[in-house]
């Protein structure tokens, strides 16, 4: 029995939630977007709003949790791409992930203004039950 | 990441190459500070040779960041 795959679906990723797992993150994720069809520059850009929105789940998520797996989704949609990552580290609390005024020069903060400047839209939200948190990321390739 | 410290026209230059992220970002922060607390002459942080750096490292740089003090 072939099994149900969604024809949208360029990968799915599941790693350990560790900062040295992040180089193959950029990786697999810049060579996808390529042999999808974007520009070296474009995924360039995209890999930066990905390799933060990981980097968020290990530094934050996982923070008191200590370790944890997580999952990279990319798929088409009619326009773009989306980007969908999930974790199952405790709920985080969403009012505290927001962009920061960069003329306050100071250390951190800086994963999320770059997702949004990248991205044309982001979520986050809990998973059922609790049992984690995800991201979606969307951006419009038309 | 790769990693070298040399004095060059009055400076401590810190060069960085590679990918330089979450993984290395500690090592630099750590080595950053040491450089700036070590020296008493500037410190310049050369990134020409990295091909890649999130925000961890951006948020080591600022740390080391000391805006020149106003004379009184």
């Amino acid at each position: 029995m072939q099994p149900n795959i969604d024809p949208e679906l360029l990968f799915k990723l599941k790693l350990p939630a560790e900062a040295d797992r992040l180089a193959l993150v950029r990786s697999v994720v810049q060579r996808a977007l390529e042999n999808d069809g974007c520009s070296k520059e474009l995924a360039q850009n995209i890999v930066i709003a990905v390799n933060e929105a990981c980097m968020n789940i290990i530094t934050h998520a996982y923070k008191d949790v200590g370790e944890g797996i997580f999952e990279l989704e990319l798929s088409k949609t009619s326009g773009g791409l989306r980007f969908r990552l999930t974790d199952h580290a405790p709920p985080i609390n969403l009012d505290s992930v927001k962009p920061r005024d960069l003329d306050d020069i100071r250390p951190g903060g800086l994963g999320i203004h770059f997702i949004q400047e990248i991205m044309d839209e982001f979520k986050m939200g809990h998973l059922d039950d609790n049992k984690g948190n995800y991201m979606e990321m969307l951006i419009n390739l038309d | 990441m790769k990693y070298n410290e040399r004095e060059e026209a009055g400076y401590k230059v810190v060069e960085m190459s590679g990918e330089v992220d979450l993984s290395c970002s500690p090592d630099a922060r750590k080595q950053i500070l040491a450089c700036l607390e070590d020296s008493n002459i500037g410190v310049l942080v050369d990134l020409s040779q990295v091909s890649y750096i999130d925000s961890s490292v951006i948020a080591s740089l600022v740390e080391g960041y000391r805006p020149p003090r106003k004379s009184t």
